[in-house]
């Protein structure tokens, strides 16, 4: 039976359409998701944070400090917690094998692939929209690109990053509340006029479903 | 559109409400809206309140409990008798502030309390029976019978009590909320909160301004005091430009911070579309701030008392600051005969305006002996007002000069000049308690909340000049305390800025008249007499004995005087009869801008399991399961009722295969190299002996001793387990664990992941279950002897789907818990289903999945349910005896190990037809249906169409001891009372042989 191969589903599959959303004229707000090849969360073992940051950094990558993220490339590393991080990789699905076989006994890399939505948000009036999603100081003074934090959007736990000056934003939640999520980003952002953009990963995925 | 700050000078004499030249309105056009279906006419810049008086409506409304005819008495939020109701339909809304509600085309109001209509209430009858409806007339009257508490009077009073109606239908507005930070919150846009606005801004700090009105400028709008920097108008026009091209200020309109609360945090909320006649598209009606500011500058401004004298509710008696602002911000004279009440500034300005509006000023009363300062005037000094005339709006006042002498001056409005109350609400709502200030005969801020300023009148300098003063210094000490630095800044200066003086006038004699002092609850001074009278003599017991200061009143206009009434009564100080204190919200908040979205189906987040999409293509009937909606059961088009389908699923998985979602479980990774030796600690049995590729049903204890969840633990490397929980209990577990860890044995080096939405975890269970796995797994061995019962493997299945695979079984078939990556799970449950249509794979629910394993006598939910031990549930034997483990001791308490506890036992009734019902009682056959004589509880139900009879599990006491017995299963509340026999918990192949073929 398994002949054909099985393709896996992006978050917004059967939720959200490219297009307008909300008022219309100039869009203030752009909107869509982001399907990573890779999600992988790395837990640091004791005594193995210099070793870690030596084997990462021959990757190209690093820790970054609580409350920031790095963005090398198609790879996005976020502080997610005391002693975790989380990795995104745009590009390369073997980013969990990569990491665990650099990392060694220093941390433990645990695969999330396809258990996380993104979303990417941008335009003039992005920052009032996740304003009214996230209670934290998304100012410029407060909130520049290379922040990020864990934090809640409507009560769902999420994490929020700004990966570019514009500003772009990247709002990041488990999967089963997309539904739910949806809801809420659409009633933030419908007053400034959204458009819904299919991002290239996930045309990519939606377009392999096709039978 | 046109715009005069200053009135114009040249008085035209014209007769109350009509409109001359001057105010902050657009003549140039007409705004149409209705009053009790009059079709009237105001300007853009109106009030509802200012285009009624310009209309010469002054009857607007009936008073809460003697029904006596109310007008405008006020210009601001404080308003306390025009309550209207707004707009109909599903849009209506009661007790709206006329004053504060902005014109917009088409606005829809109506008086409130009225009936058949506004100008002949017959509910006025309570005028006649006021002498009985005094304050606490409800306590004393509605004491006995008991019986008639809920049955009598609680409907009577309920009728009788409450003003306006809420609208029946859904609101169709939405609300919602946001956040906001800065370093700099200025409450109020006067001249206090323009300057601390400006000295914050020019720091460089970021600074929110929130004005509750439409317009900034505050006072300024209202009168026409000049000053050095040339006029009111012109300065608060540039200070609005410098705060609009300031990049780090936000200057928010139609915002009144509501309360205040810790660590500098603020509510406000926005009237976004308040103004408009509904919200544009995509539009909130308002919008909830939470603002988090470093520093908070309180320029709230204050609200001017009115006096307490006979009759001082009648429509046409207003506060004299009032009576300014519908003169020079609206353009309206709301009277043409007017008396001014007073002996200060305020009542000279007040006498002014009028007459420069073209009103005739018939005199000026001064209660209390005032050497004449103008002879412009009629000054009656030592004069004081008996009572007022006017049917349903005043046509004369009854002076009575210091000689004694009466004289009744036909009038139409009078202007009480009382003195000014700071509004120092927002000081209060972390616990601050206003202090008495003698020198101006009011409360001022006392402590204040850590981060709190106060400026202006707000603080209790009533002055122009102490307004600007006081803004630019505190202004500029909040920029500095949030770690800017200030620069300094011109103050203007104001002319000849007479020293306020405070009026220390209270009430006076009023005979039998009614004085009002809470006009919103029509409490009279009288009625504090009484509750002094009565015992209630601090500030705080009469509020509750007689309302005054409830609703939307709060105080605001009646506090002060009913506090002086009271201390005049106790002869005592005001000081030492004390205050009441505030809390928010300091206005009236629609509930709706407090949920924001939350309601309907955003009430509360939902989560969708992987194959949500899939099982409503299937007609999945979905039933929530905490935040989870879950298939509960596939209905077939010739199905009839529930119960059909579900005995259908249960047979189909006894007899072949099904295949239900389980991704709700929770699941949590445990790495580390400790990983072993924390879940020993955290499990009564035990983990790190459990081979890597196996998988072990687990039970963990609170720290009491009781069961706090159970599950799987599988183990796919040294250090590396992954754990499931409950549904229910999935974010309990994680923080037990988390606490564990970090308080308990911080010294393991151990990590936890929730995991749960990574994995599509599909349970494929029935004898075929093994058949149909065999078609999707990319060659795997599942031969028993490569993966036998309790094994758990890592592989891939559909050609390359990364999965984990766990040969355990909750239906008591053989059976196995496929995890698929959570993207996949819509992919591979197709592939499932194709993969098992020859086996007529049947797709089963949550009701199904609890057939199967009551019949099986397994625990969850019901039984996990806080108050069941290990022991009760059959699971001694789980409890190590070889470690130490949380909740070891507790468990061994000899109330836990007590023989004759409930413990679990499975029950079919006498005549298997007959349903049983989870939460029934069990009794012994004949006992009585009374507590003394509970022997546990029904925790399951199910009905077996394996067994043809209704099961259930339950809590009985001494069940394992007690197979074969008859007890009853007793349930009032759903008329249940059924003869059961008690079973052991597994009815269903009792020795386990089927899951391990």
């Amino acid at each position: 039976m398994s002949d054909a191969i099985a393709m896996p589903r992006a978050g917004l599959a059967g939720t959200a359409v490219p297009g307008r959303l909300g008022a219309p004229g100039a869009a203030g707000v752009m909107l869509g998701e982001v399907v990573p090849a890779a999600v992988a969360s790395i837990s640091l073992r004791r005594g193995g944070g210099e070793a870690a940051r030596a084997a990462l950094s021959e990757m190209g990558l690093g820790l970054p400090d609580a409350g920031r993220c790095l963005v090398q490339g198609a790879r996005t590393v976020l502080a997610a917690a005391p002693g975790r991080w989380t990795v995104i990789d745009e590009g390369g699905a073997d980013a969990p094998a990569m990491l665990a076989r650099a990392l060694g006994a220093q941390a433990d890399v645990t695969d999330l692939t396809g258990s996380r939505v993104m979303l990417r948000l941008w335009g003039s009036r992005a920052r009032d929209s996740l304003m009214k999603l996230v209670p934290i100081d998304l100012h410029e003074r407060a909130f520049t690109a290379g922040c990020a934090a864990t934090t809640a959007a409507a009560r769902v736990a999420v994490q929020v990053w700004q990966s570019d000056a514009a500003p772009v934003y990247h709002l990041m939640f488990e999967r089963s509340y997309v539904r739910y999520m949806w809801g809420a980003v659409a009633a933030a952002v419908v007053e400034y006029g959204c458009d819904v953009k299919e991002l290239a990963a996930a045309a990519a995925s939606r377009r392999e479903q096709q039978p | 559109m046109t715009m005069h700050l200053t009135p114009s000078r040249a008085p035209t004499a014209r007769a109350a409400g009509r409109r001359w030249t001057g105010g902050l309105i657009d003549r140039s056009t007409t705004v149409p809206f209705t009053f009790d279906g009059r079709t009237l006419s105001g300007h853009p810049g109106d009030t509802l309140a200012s285009a009624l008086l310009a209309n010469g409506v002054r009857l607007v409304g009936r008073s809460f409990k003697y029904h006596r005819p109310r007008g405008i008495l006020t210009a601001g939020p404080e308003e306390p008798n025009a309550l209207v109701e707004l707009r109909s339909g599903a849009r209506r809304e009661p007790n709206t502030r006329a004053t504060v509600a902005e014109l917009y085309p088409g606005l829809d109001a109506r008086s409130q309390n009225r009936w058949p209509s506004l100008a002949l209430d017959l509910m006025a009858v309570n005028s006649l029976a006021a002498p009985i409806l005094h304050a606490g007339f409800y306590y004393k009257t509605f004491m006995w019978p008991a019986a008639f508490w809920e049955a009598v009077y609680e409907p009577l009073i309920r009728r009788a009590a409450g003003l306006g109606r809420a609208a029946r239908a859904v609101d169709p507005d939405v609300y919602e909320r946001a956040h906001l930070f800065c370093d700099v919150l200025v409450v109020g846009s006067g001249p206090a909160g323009l300057m601390a606005a400006l000295a914050a801004a020019r720091s460089g700090a970021r600074v929110v301004l929130c004005e509750q009105d439409f317009r900034l400028g505050g006072r300024l709008l209202s009168e026409t005091t000049d000053f050095a920097a040339g006029d009111a108008a012109s300065w608060v026009t540039a200070a609005e430009g410098e705060l609009a091209a300031t990049r780090t200020v936000r200057v928010l309109r139609r915002t009144t911070v509501f309360g205040i609360f810790d660590h500098g945090e603020c509510a406000a909320v926005e009237r976004v579309s308040d103004h408009l006649p509904e919200p544009s598209p995509h539009a909130v009606r308002q919008r909830y701030w939470k603002i988090v500011a470093r520093r908070i500058v309180l320029a709230a401004g204050a609200i001017e008392r009115p006096m307490v004298f006979a009759g001082n509710d009648r429509p046409g008696v207003m506060t004299a600051s009032a009576v300014r602002s519908y003169i020079n911000r609206y353009g309206v004279v709301p009277g043409s005969r007017a008396v001014v009440l007073g002996g200060c500034n305020d009542a000279q300005q007040t006498a002014e305006a009028l007459r420069l509006a073209g009103a005739s000023v018939e005199a000026i009363i001064e209660p209390h002996q005032a050497p004449a300062r103008s002879r412009d005037w009629r000054r009656m000094a030592g004069a004081r007002i008996v009572g007022t005339r006017g049917r349903l709006s005043l046509s004369s006042v009854e002076v009575a000069e210091a000689s004694g002498k009466r004289e009744r001056i036909p009038a139409d409005l009078i202007a009480m000049a009382g003195g000014w109350d700071p509004t120092l609400h927002l000081t209060c709502h972390l616990g601050g308690r206003p202090a008495w200030d003698e020198t101006i005969s009011a409360f001022v801020p006392g402590s204040l909340p850590p981060g709190l300023q106060v400026a202006g009148a707000a603080a209790g300098r009533f002055s122009l000049q102490a307004a600007f003063e006081d803004g630019a210094r505190e202004g500029r000490a909040a920029a500095e305390a949030a770690g800017f630095k200030a620069p300094a800044m011109d103050v203007p200066q104001c002319r000849d800025a007479p020293a306020y003086e405070a009026p220390a006038f209270w009430q006076v004699e009023h005979g039998g008249a009614k004085a009002f002092i809470d006009f919103q609850n029509d409490v009279t001074a009288d009625d504090i007499a009484l509750a002094s009278r009565e015992g209630y003599r601090r500030a705080e017991h009469a509020k509750r004995y007689t309302t005054l200061g409830m609703a939307t009143d709060q105080g605001k206009t009646s506090g002060v005087n009913g506090i002086a009434a009271l201390a005049a009564v106790n002869r005592d100080t005001i000081a030492r009869t004390g205050t009441t204190v505030y809390r928010p919200p300091y206005t009236p908040v629609a509930i709706g801008a407090i949920a924001g979205h939350e309601r309907g189906r955003m009430f509360r987040p939902s989560r969708l399991t992987p194959t949500n999409d899939w099982a409503r293509e299937q007609g999945a009937v979905f039933v929530e399961v905490g935040a989870w909606y879950r298939a509960q059961w596939y209905p077939k088009p010739n199905e009839t009722d529930w119960l059909q389908s579900v005995s259908r699923e249960a047979a189909a998985v006894r007899a072949s295969v099904g295949v239900c979602d389980v991704s709700t479980l929770g699941k949590i990774e445990v790495t580390g190299p400790d990983a072993g030796r924390m879940l020993d600690f955290i499990y009564a049995n035990t983990f790190s002996t459990l081979p890597v590729g196996k998988v072990r049903y687990g039970v963990m204890l609170r720290e009491d001793g009781h069961v706090l969840d159970d599950g799987t633990v599988a183990r796919f490397a040294a250090d590396r387990y992954f754990l499931t929980t409950t549904t229910a209990h999935a974010d309990k577990v994680l923080r037990h664990m988390e606490f564990c860890h970090q308080v308990l044995r911080p010294e393991l080096d151990v990590s936890f992941l929730a995991v749960t939405d990574c994995w599509a975890q599909l349970a494929i269970a029935g004898p075929k279950s093994r058949d149909v796995l065999a078609a999707i797994v990319d060659g795997f061995d599942l031969a028993t002897a490569a993966f036998p019962h309790m094994g758990a493997a890592e592989l891939t299945v559909c050609g390359g789907v990364p999965a984990r695979l766990y040969r355990l079984s909750f239906s008591g078939e053989l059976a196995y818990e496929l995890g698929v990556r959570a993207d996949f799970g819509d992919a591979v449950i197709r592939r499932i289903m194709a993969a098992g249509a020859p086996f007529g794979i049947t797709p089963y629910g949550t009701e199904a999945m609890t057939v199967l394993r009551v019949e099986k006598g397994f625990a969850a939910s019901g039984e996990l349910n806080g108050q069941t031990t290990a022991a009760d549930l059959g699971l001694a034997g789980l409890l190590s005896s070889k470690k130490d483990f949380v909740g070891r001791a507790a468990s061994r308490l000899p109330a836990l190990a007590r023989a004759d506890r409930p413990a679990l036992v499975s029950f079919k009734p006498v005549d298997p037809q007959q349903q049983l019902n989870a939460g029934a009682h069990f009794l012994a056959p004949g006992a009585r249906a009374e507590t003394a004589n509970d022997q546990g509880y029904m925790t399951s139900v199910a009905y077996s169409p394996t067994l043809a009879s209704w099961i259930g599990l339950g809590m009985l006491r001494d069940g394992p001891r007690r197979i074969g017995e008859t007890v009853r299963a007793y349930d009032p509340v759903r008329k249940g009372d059924v003869e059961v026999i008690v079973h052991p918990a597994c009815q269903f192949d009792p020795t386990g042989a089927r899951p391990r073929v």
